[in-house]
């Protein structure tokens, strides 16, 4: 188990988190906040790129930074500004970070091909990566995370650059990973946590504000979601989410803090409805109430 | 109740799991090969330094450098005036072939030699006896003259690599060597080393510490010239003003190497420390296994970098000079030779004894360390501050001070501050021009250059060490 333990840390003299408490077991955890919320330094203080000014991190009882190597030998790591060498080709790029992962040469190029295929990339293996898209580079990111088999897979914005289909790969990947495993992952795609994550960790002003499965996050809004005619004007309280389209018409999600009077009546086939339905809230409902819409 | 369409988010989340037609073909994970959680084996990081070589050695800008530090150290080296050429080449074959040590019998030899003006054309090498008497001449090879002569009823047969450029005549050649070696006395023997003593004691009157140092200093130096009087140093042939531009140019040939050297060690050990960083790579390798262990093998392969870099500029500089310059006649005479002078003013007295190419070559070797110096001066910045350009611009900030402080201090006459102003690298680089000499005001003690860079390189090996610590807690924001 990792925990972190009291956790604080300033940089530049601000405080980006304070006092954070957090239990990581197996399974995958998606960290969900916006940006400058302090996704990216838990994620750095979690592989000993940054030091805590006070608290621990423990990996089963022990200070992950008095392990050092045994620590970082556990963990994978995609950082969210992902960096690579322009003439390595991916193969190269995996042997290096295998070997810097102290991974023995038996086998490795077995495993080498099995994660570039499992990201779609054993067609480029051989290639420059200064030849790459972003959506290949991120993949190769992605590959190199697992390439030592890490019992800790620690993702900063993963699906940063990929199109859809790779999302999806990467989605089957993670699930495939985690099942005895730790995966912690932060994302601006609330979609994707909603379908792999387990448990999402909200921070915000520097301290967690929520840690539950998504489905008790988004039990915590029952009731208060709801989709309103475009027109309707906003009072009490109540707050613009986004906007939906149903063919031609649109219509507002909105967070009302009250309940509101819904519509009767089933109105005509094709036609909207013509005033409030509750909907049943989702993660990015939940994002936006809660960050701001 | 609502009869509108399914909502996006509960068909898309229908949809999990199932958009990926190749999911059954591919193994899993696990299935390839075991895990290699924390490992066991220790992970030696200098394992790496290979690859970090490689990655230097990958950077285009560091190509650049040497190649233009090469072609300047080529041309510094061959274009040189042919009359110096032809001047040092032909001292350097009488010096072989009748003796490197002038004096009564040398200059007896030398006047026996008969020379004519030799048409410095044709492709044959011709040398070997003539016969007695003939005094006839050889013809020349491409840029060869030689002179016969006769001395009893042997034939002497100088061989000299003259350029064909050259428009001094092998007369002239002649004239002016016998000119230099005529009357020629040990001048060592005459020497007298007190006054040079009394007047640096002078100079640090009234500093009891400075005065006892340099007492002992040049004590040593009056022992010095007692053991190269009497074992005749003095009378070496390195030619005097036949030879001195020569021996002036390798000086300022080495002087631009260090120059080079050092620049370029500064350049690869910033690009090797703070490479990862600007490739965006330092996030993830300071996360992996190895980690800010990798400083290790950065710190070497900047290390190594730099002294394949010198050996490549010296083969520069050394090879062309030794294609253009016969040196067997003149580099085996002592740098003590009355022909060596410190700027002009007093011997050349080295604090051991010691060949021109002997000194020449332990020039290089200090040379050398130096500039290893200035890769660990590198190395310590580059682990606090992490900016390639940022580095080396406080390296090169660094050596500015130091100029200006050694500077300064002699203006204000202050040796202390000279002398600790000057225990570094670049305050034995300002001493270059008389390196393994007494070296006056500048040192206070003999082998200064020697001490002060072996206690640079200890105290900069400290100081990388502590730097490397100071990293291993650093946040790498």
């Amino acid at each position: 188990m990792l925990t972190v333990d009291n956790v604080s840390k300033k940089l530049s003299g601000e405080t980006i988190l304070h006092d954070i408490n957090l239990e990581f077991d197996h399974g995958v955890y998606g960290l969900l906040a916006p940006n400058g919320a302090g996704k990216t330094t838990l994620m750095k203080l979690m592989t000993t790129l940054l030091f805590p000014d006070s608290g621990a991190i423990r990996l089963d009882g022990e200070d992950i930074t008095a392990l050092g190597e045994r620590y970082r030998g556990q963990i994978g790591y995609l950082p969210q500004d992902f960096g690579y060498y322009p003439n390595y080709t991916p193969r190269q790029f995996l042997r290096y970070i295998a070997a810097l992962q102290g991974m023995p040469r038996a086998g490795l190029d077995e495993r080498i091909n099995t994660l570039l295929d499992m990201v779609g990339l054993a067609d480029s293996a051989n290639k420059r990566m200064r030849t790459f898209s972003g959506g290949m580079i991120q993949r190769v990111g992605i590959a190199q995370a697992l390439v030592h088999d890490p019992r800790i897979l620690i993702l900063d914005e993963p699906t940063a650059g990929l199109d859809p289909k790779e999302r999806v790969r990467f989605r089957n990947i993670i699930h495939s990973f985690a099942a005895n495993r730790i995966v912690i992952l932060s994302t601006h795609i609330v979609s994707d946590l909603e379908t792999i994550a387990g448990h999402i960790v909200m921070l915000r002003d520097g301290t967690v504000f929520a840690n539950a499965a998504p489905a008790v996050i988004c039990k915590s809004m029952e009731g208060r979601i709801y989709e309103v005619p475009a027109g309707m004007p906003l009072t009490g309280g109540q707050r613009l989410l986004s906007e939906v389209q149903y063919g031609g018409v649109t219509r507002l999600r909105i967070y009302s803090p009250t309940p509101l009077a819904e519509a009767v009546g089933v109105p005509a086939p094709g036609l909207a409805p013509t005033g409030p339905v509750m909907v049943a809230p989702n993660l990015e409902d939940a994002f936006l109430v809660i960050y701001g819409g | 109740m609502s009869a509108l369409p399914l909502q996006p988010e509960a068909r898309w989340a229908r949809q999990r799991h199932t958009d990926d037609p190749d999911n059954d073909s591919r193994k899993s994970i696990a299935e390839v090969s075991p895990r290699n959680s924390s490992g066991t084996a220790h992970l030696h990081p200098l394992r790496f330094t290979g690859t970090e070589l490689v990655k230097i050695a990958r950077l285009p800008l560091v190509w650049a450098f040497i190649a233009v530090f090469a072609m300047v150290n080529l041309m510094l080296a061959a274009t040189v005036p042919a009359n110096t050429v032809a001047l040092h080449n032909y001292a350097s074959a009488v010096a072989v072939t009748i003796g490197g040590k002038v004096g009564p019998d040398f200059s007896r030899k030398l006047a026996r030699v008969n020379t004519t003006d030799i048409s410095k054309s044709g492709n044959a090498d011709v040398t070997g006896d003539t016969g007695a008497g003939d005094g006839s001449t050889a013809a020349d090879a491409l840029g060869t003259s030689s002179a016969q002569s006769v001395v009893g009823h042997a034939t002497i047969v100088i061989n000299a690599q003259i350029p064909t450029d050259s428009t001094l005549t092998t007369d002239e050649l002649h004239r002016q060597l016998t000119a230099v070696t005529k009357g020629t006395t040990n001048t060592l023997a005459s020497y007298d080393p007190s006054n040079l003593r009394e007047a640096i004691l002078t100079q640090v009157d009234g500093d009891p510490v400075a005065t006892w140092l340099m007492r002992h200093k040049y004590d040593a130096y009056a022992a010095r010239v007692t053991h190269l009087a009497a074992t005749g140093a003095a009378m070496d042939l390195a030619a005097g003003t036949v030879t001195d531009d020569t021996l002036l140019h390798w000086f300022r040939m080495t002087g631009y190497l260090f120059f080079e050297t050092c620049a370029l060690a500064v350049l690869l050990m910033a690009l090797a420390l703070g490479s990862e960083r600007t490739s965006g790579t330092e996030q993830l390798l300071m996360a992996t296994r190895t980690g800010r262990r990798l400083a290790a093998p950065k710190i070497a392969a900047g290390l190594i970098a730099s002294a394949v870099a010198y050996l490549l500029l010296v083969a520069a500089i050394v090879g062309p000079y030794l294609m253009v310059f016969d040196v067997r006649g003149v580099w085996s005479a002592s740098v003590s030779s009355q022909f060596n002078t410190v700027f002009g003013q007093q011997p050349f007295i080295t604090w051991w004894d010691l060949t021109i190419g002997q000194y020449l070559f332990v020039r290089l070797a200090l040379g050398l360390v130096i500039t290893l110096c200035f890769a660990l001066f590198t190395a310590v910045l580059g682990l606090l501050i992490r900016n390639t350009f940022a580095v080396a611009g406080c390296a090169g900030v660094a050596v500015l001070l130091a100029i200006g402080l050694v500077s300064a201090a002699h203006s204000l006459g202050l040796p202390w501050l000279a002398w600790v102003g000057g225990f570094n690298p670049v305050g034995v680089l300002l001493l270059r021009e008389q390196w393994f000499t007494e070296l006056g005001l500048d040192a206070p003690t003999a082998f200064w250059e020697t001490g002060v860079t072996v206690c640079s390189l200890v105290y900069l090996s400290a100081f990388v060490r502590l730097a490397r610590r100071s990293f291993n807690r650093k946040d790498l924001k």
